[in-house]
């Protein structure tokens, strides 16, 4: 495919190849006849919240791109086997749960969706994609948010798919005076995975927050393009990701807080943690923050590495075990993000696949 | 509380007049602007290259016309290299006394604080006037010990010209980038030092490099070889009075730096603002060898300056001290690179970025860990100031990490000087001006404490200029 990803907003170096994703993240093309039918089911909606057959925001489409950028934007739209676009009119605190599946019968998804928050209303919608173990598929997936003035939206994505499926997984997200989007995501799947959010913080005191938690292993491959524009005064963004990466995975993050001119006083922080596992891991982080206006305050922080030995130690001497330790401290750094989705039973899930997952690449 | 913004006066250049004198251009010869073969010949030709170096001329030409200009960086749109005279040969001899050197030269060099820096704390000096070297000295007590401080052209014939040959743009092949190939084509001038095991030279050594001629491109290579255990300083200067016409300097410095041997390599570049500043800079460290970067990037209309270290043996280390000042149509973008190419090597990069009246300051970095450099440390810090809102900054850092027993640490922050700290100084007396001068000062000051005392005067003279008038 042509479609160039999750494109780096400033780019560097060629020879570190990390201006745009690689082609393993490439797009698959689309058969003659489309992509056939994708399984998805939506939960019923809550008062307050209905669904729209469009996206009802024209302007949407030419100013605002997701993180992965228009070529992928304009792939899904074109290619969409599933369609759903949620209007909020009111506060509604109830979850709206997407499941959607890769199987045999089903096994691509491409979804276009929208969530549109009028002003002073609420939504929260938590997608997940999953597949049949034995299922060979993908899904690449398009999530527009527009969040009108005090609104506030709340987005959680989890993906567990399979070794062979493959994944993309864009936002764009438009946010007016004093609205307010948060993005939760917990990466657990897929052979490749590429995921981008953008976030056009337009508004007077609008903000976002943009949470990820991913768990690589075997050969697993990660590649984020994460990008948080200030336009309006006073916006603010706060960017966290904590990762593990075991066996021969690679994880590549663009992370970027980018100040426009007349943002004042602006703050964006962005941080990530990565504990690598493996003798043959690699690992690449690539955090930018260009800025434009003098009245801001930009903060990011990387560390990149081992668990550290004295905190293990400690830990021991108060009677855990390594393995519980080691444990321990994982799930610490996943909490911020884990422990943010709202499901009991699936924080539980993920919690216990993270151990178990970390027991086994002790092991090998 | 007083708003600060609303009454900003400005001045658009800090007093370069010491920088800013231009000689009459006396060359003995001159190609003409462009590059062919046979221009590249001609150089050849005037500089007696041996046979080796023709070759590697004509081949880094071919290199750099199938190279590409980086797609990534400022914008190189209105650098043309058929404008760009790429050698002038000063009317004068290399000399070894500043008496010799002619009036309006020697002049020029004494403004600049040069023979009087020589007396007070330099072990020796290399001046540089657009192409050639014209005047290099060394202490008889450092020829003593052993080393070795001569210019280029000297060296490629002379009692090293093996050795030379063995290194020269082996650690920066012309291959690597376009600027590169085009200094492997056209390179005239520089020094060469060599420092002999165990030999630790007390005071630094300096090369400066004055640009003088409009229109022309200076390419000087340095290369220093520190034998095991030894310690060398080498302070590295530039300027050049400011033109209406582009100027290029594309130099090449490689640094190699022995077992457990230590070089300090200090730079305060401070090009006129016509000047494209496209220097590459490369260490290649050994086992227990360290290298120290202290670099002040002050001048240049654009530049690209990532000085790179190569951490090739267990335990050696890099340490790079930056800081880079961007003022009215300047866009400089400068940072660092290393390679964690062995276990237990460690790397510290701190710099600071100061933008006002319009400059762009660009910081770029790599960090790069190698599967086999288990043990390995790196941390990068950078900050950068803003003074306006017409201007930019700008943090662009790779973290490359392929091993799983390394520590890696990196931060980053942008910001403006703070009200309150500002609110507080002009509560016990002082002015804005002087309030906001002393806060980027203070900004400034790891830097500054890494530099020799004059340079740092230098340096805090310069932010004082630049300061001036902004706030108000």
């Amino acid at each position: 495919m042509k479609e160039r990803i999750n494109v780096l907003p400033v780019p560097t170096w060629n020879h570190l190849k990390v201006n745009q994703a690689e082609d393993i993240f490439a797009l698959i093309e689309a058969p003659e006849g489309g992509f056939g039918k994708a399984d998805v089911t939506v939960s019923p909606l809550p008062e307050g919240v209905k669904t729209e057959l469009q996206f009802p925001f024209n302007a949407f489409n030419e100013k605002i791109e997701s993180g992965m950028g228009n070529e992928y934007d304009s792939y899904v739209m074109k290619h969409a086997n599933t369609t759903c676009y949620l209007k909020a009119e009111s506060r509604a605190d109830e979850v709206i749960a997407f499941t959607a599946k890769v199987t045999d019968a089903n096994p691509a998804i491409v979804g276009s969706y929208g969530i549109y928050a009028e002003e002073d209303s609420s939504i929260s919608v938590m997608q997940r994609v999953s597949s049949d173990e034995s299922a060979r598929g993908f899904s690449a997936e398009l999530t527009r948010i527009y969040a009108k003035k005090g609104s506030v939206v709340r987005l959680y994505q989890i993906q567990e798919l399979g070794r062979s499926c493959r994944s993309w997984n864009a936002v764009a997200v438009y946010a007016e005076e004093g609205a307010r989007v948060e993005v939760v995501r917990a990466i657990m799947g897929g052979k490749t995975a590429a995921l981008g959010v953008k976030s056009f913080l337009s508004g007077r005191e609008s903000s976002f927050a943009l949470d990820t938690a991913y768990f690589g292993d075997e050969n697993q491959a990660f590649d984020f393009n994460d990008v948080a524009e200030h336009w309006g005064k006073s916006s603010a963004s706060d960017l966290y990701t904590a990762g593990v990466l075991a066996g021969e995975s690679s994880k590549v993050l663009r992370a970027t807080i980018d100040f426009k001119r007349g943002a004042t006083g602006a703050a964006g922080h962005e941080l990530e943690e990565v504990l690598m596992l493996g003798k043959k891991v690699k690992n690449k982080t690539v955090p930018l923050i260009l800025c434009g206006e003098e009245q801001v305050e930009g903060q990011h922080a990387a560390t990149v590495g081992r668990l550290d030995e004295n905190h293990i130690y400690y830990l021991c001497s108060r009677g855990l075990t390594p393995s519980q330790a080691r444990l321990l401290m994982v799930q610490g750094r996943f909490a911020p993000v884990i422990d943010r989705i709202p499901d009991e039973d699936l924080r539980e899930s993920l919690n216990r696949q993270i151990e178990r997952r970390l027991i086994l690449n002790e092991q090998t | 509380m007083k708003v600060f913004d609303s009454r900003k006066t400005r001045v658009e250049e800090g007093d370069r007049s010491i920088y800013d004198i231009k000689d009459k251009v006396r060359s003995s010869f001159e190609v003409q602007s462009g590059l062919t073969e046979e221009i590249v010949s001609q150089i050849s030709d005037e500089k007696n290259d041996p046979e080796w170096m023709r070759t590697f001329r004509q081949k880094s030409l071919q290199l750099y016309n199938s190279i590409p200009v980086p797609n990534w960086g400022p914008s190189l749109d209105d650098l043309n290299i058929n404008d760009i005279v790429t050698y002038v040969r000063p009317d004068t001899p290399m000399r070894g006394k500043w008496s010799e050197v002619p009036d309006d030269i020697k002049n020029t060099f004494e403004r600049l604080g040069i023979p009087k820096a020589e007396r007070k704390s330099l072990a020796g000096v290399g001046a540089q006037y657009d192409s050639e070297v014209v005047y290099h000295n060394i202490s008889a007590q450092a020829a003593a010990q052993g080393v070795v401080y001569t210019d280029m052209e000297s060296a490629l014939t002379g009692p090293y010209a093996d050795m030379v040959r063995k290194h020269f743009m082996k650690l920066v092949p012309p291959s690597d980038h376009k600027f590169a190939a085009l200094h492997g084509a056209v390179w005239s001038g520089g020094s060469f030092v060599y420092v002999p095991p165990g030999v630790s030279v007390e005071i630094p050594l300096q090369s400066y490099f004055r640009l003088n001629a409009p229109g022309a491109g200076q390419f000087e290579h340095t290369l220093i070889i520190v034998d095991e255990g030894a310690y060398l300083h080498f302070i590295e200067g530039c300027s050049a009075p400011k033109y209406s016409v582009a100027n290029l300097h594309a130099g090449c410095v490689e640094l190699y730096v022995g077992e457990g041997a230590r070089l300090r390599y200090s730079t305060i570049e401070n090009w006129s603002k016509n000047m494209y500043n496209l220097n590459t800079k490369r260490a290649r460290v050994e086992k227990g060898g360290t290298i120290e970067w202290v670099s002040g990037s002050f001048g240049s209309h654009i530049s690209y300056l990532y000085p790179m270290s190569i951490l090739k043996g267990e335990g050696s280390r890099m340490e790079f001290t930056g800081i880079t000042f961007a003022g009215g149509g300047q866009n400089l973008d400068t940072g660092a690179k290393v390679v964690h190419a062995a276990p237990h090597t460690t790397s510290h990069i701190s710099t600071k970025s100061i933008s006002r009246d319009g400059g762009v300051s660009t910081f770029r970095s790599s960090v790069r860990v190698m599967p086999e450099a288990t043990g390995s440390k790196s941390s990068v810090s950078c900050e950068s100031l803003m003074l306006d809102d017409q201007s930019r900054s700008d943090t662009i850092p790779v973290m490359d990490i392929q091993c799983d027993e390394a520590d890696i640490g990196h931060e980053a922050k942008i910001g403006r000087i703070s009200e309150q700290a500002v609110f507080y100084l002009m509560s016990r007396g002082i002015s804005e001006e002087d309030a906001k001068a002393l806060i980027v000062g203070g900004f400034a000051e790891p830097i500054a404490k890494e530099l020799p005392l004059e340079y740092a005067v230098e340096m805090n003279n310069l932010i004082h200029l630049e300061m001036k008038g902004s706030i108000g």
